[in-house]
């Protein structure tokens, strides 16, 4: 016997067995938690208390009842008609990926990826007139790709620009997300930090948009990683960076960096 | 407002055995947060998270069917820490994932000394085995148990969720491997 059999035997439990672990809340009281933030040349609103924080800015916020947050972004739909670029490819590709899709292939035929080689070429092959890139502070690039998400019938519901970059001490990877006419949901559910060290804070860019931003603990020993969001409505843009605890101001920097280069 | 109307899990499975796309759509809406949690705990970054939760979509689109699921819920539960266990395995050399590393080399102390690795209990049987055990502990510790075992929370976490320091909840935990340990011992003999 080995200890994957275990892990593997911890698989079959029983479903209500998993539901009252998700649901249970301990009689003993939390140890408060200290919140920390120190980018500088910003002004910082911390969040506390329990519950809905509230859906201004385009987002709302949830604090989980036992552990964490979950934030979710209010979103305008794209008519498919402001969307002029080759993106509109996917149309056609798409529905043939579900006509050929083999069952054992390791990709969703529902998506269709794009390789670019600078922004510029993303929002050309996108082009949608409002779209507007986040300028990264970090010339090291890595995976720049636009994803387009569609149905069997060719109807782009999103399209997404991913792109990883990255500094000597920290990753970071962000995303730009746009929503069309054929999404089928006025909300995007976009984030997720489902551990006790969470903290969740939110500031206010020079140009004037909400950043929320979650700060936590990664699995690995001495290692955090922080995820911002904006929204413009049409638009939404995350980042997220994942660094060793030494290396916090850094990533602060690139998250405000960030920030401030959505206009 | 429009009212959000959860699909049950026999309509969900039934959407899949239609090959309706609606399925994975309906998965998300309803499980993401569940499989978030578990892949948010076993893996490093938010981008590895989605990544894996992408390939439970699929995973489940291309097992249901001829699969149905008693509990889509735990199907996916179960899927989200075998393809997690699965990366783990593979980009182990990276040091990228922390989580399974250290629920792994926990879980050695619930193999009793007596068994070798050669001696195997078959997979359903030991899940039986361990749901039986876990069902005669108190309910605080059984909940602790599958937080850290299934769901892979942190022994920090769940410290600091418990209300305890980090070096009383690894006692916990120690005592409660020991103790499966011993009824895996004793359902052998």
């Amino acid at each position: 016997m080995k200890r994957e059999d275990i892990y593997e035997g911890m698989s079959g439990i029983g479903p209500d067995l998993i539901e009252e672990a998700e649901k249970h809340v301990f009689a003993a009281r939390r140890k408060p938690k200290i919140f920390r933030w120190a980018a500088a040349a910003a002004v910082f609103v911390l969040l506390c208390g329990v519950g809905v924080y509230g859906a201004a800015g385009g987002f709302t916020v949830r604090k989980l009842l036992v552990n964490g947050y979950e934030v979710s972004a209010n979103i305008s739909r794209i008519p498919m008609q402001e969307i002029t670029g080759r993106v509109n490819e996917a149309s056609e590709i798409i529905p043939e990926q579900y006509k050929t899709f083999p069952s054992y292939s390791s990709m969703y035929p529902g998506s269709f990826y794009k390789d670019v080689s600078s922004a510029e070429e993303a929002a050309a092959y996108i082009g949608y007139d409002k779209l507007q890139i986040p300028v990264f502070p970090y010339d090291h690039t890595d995976n720049f790709q636009v994803m387009v998400v569609g149905d069997p019938n060719g109807r782009i519901s999103q399209i997404q620009i991913m792109r990883d970059t990255y500094s000597e001490k920290v990753s970071a990877q962000n995303w730009t997300t746009l929503f069309t006419e054929h999404y089928d949901k006025n909300v995007f559910d976009i984030g997720f930090a489902g551990d006790p060290s969470a903290e969740i804070q939110e500031f206010t860019t020079g140009n004037g948009l909400r950043c929320i931003v979650f700060e936590a603990n990664a699995q690995l020993e001495g290692r955090k990683y922080m995820t911002a969001y904006i929204t413009t409505g049409d638009v939404v843009y995350m980042c997220n960076s994942a660094f060793n605890t030494a290396d916090l101001a850094e990533a602060e920097k690139i998250i405000h960096d960030w920030a401030e280069s959505i206009k | 407002m429009k009212p959000v109307i959860t699909m049950d899990d026999k309509e969900l499975i039934r959407l899949f055995q239609e090959r309706d796309e609606r399925a994975v759509a309906e998965c998300e809406r309803q499980y993401a947060a569940f499989c978030r949690r578990i892949a948010a705990n076993l893996l490093d970054s938010p981008e590895d998270v989605e990544e894996i939760l992408n390939d439970v979509w699929l995973a489940a689109w291309q097992r249901i069917p001829p699969l149905v699921p008693d509990s889509v819920k735990a199907f996916l539960g179960k899927l989200v820490r075998d393809i997690s266990i699965s990366r783990f395995r593979k980009e182990r050399a990276e040091k990228r994932f922390g989580g399974p590393a250290a629920v792994l080399d926990e879980l050695d102390d619930c193999i009793p000394s007596s068994f070798s690795v050669e001696e195997e209990i078959e997979a359903g049987e030991l899940s039986r085995l361990i749901d039986g055990w876990l069902r005669a502990q108190k309910t605080d510790e059984r909940v602790l148990f599958v937080r850290r075992y299934y769901f892979g929370e942190s022994v920090k976490a769940l410290a600091a969720a418990y209300g305890c320091s980090e070096a009383r909840m690894a006692q916990i935990m120690l005592r409660l491997r020991r103790s499966l340990a011993k009824a895996i011992e004793k359902w052998r003999d």
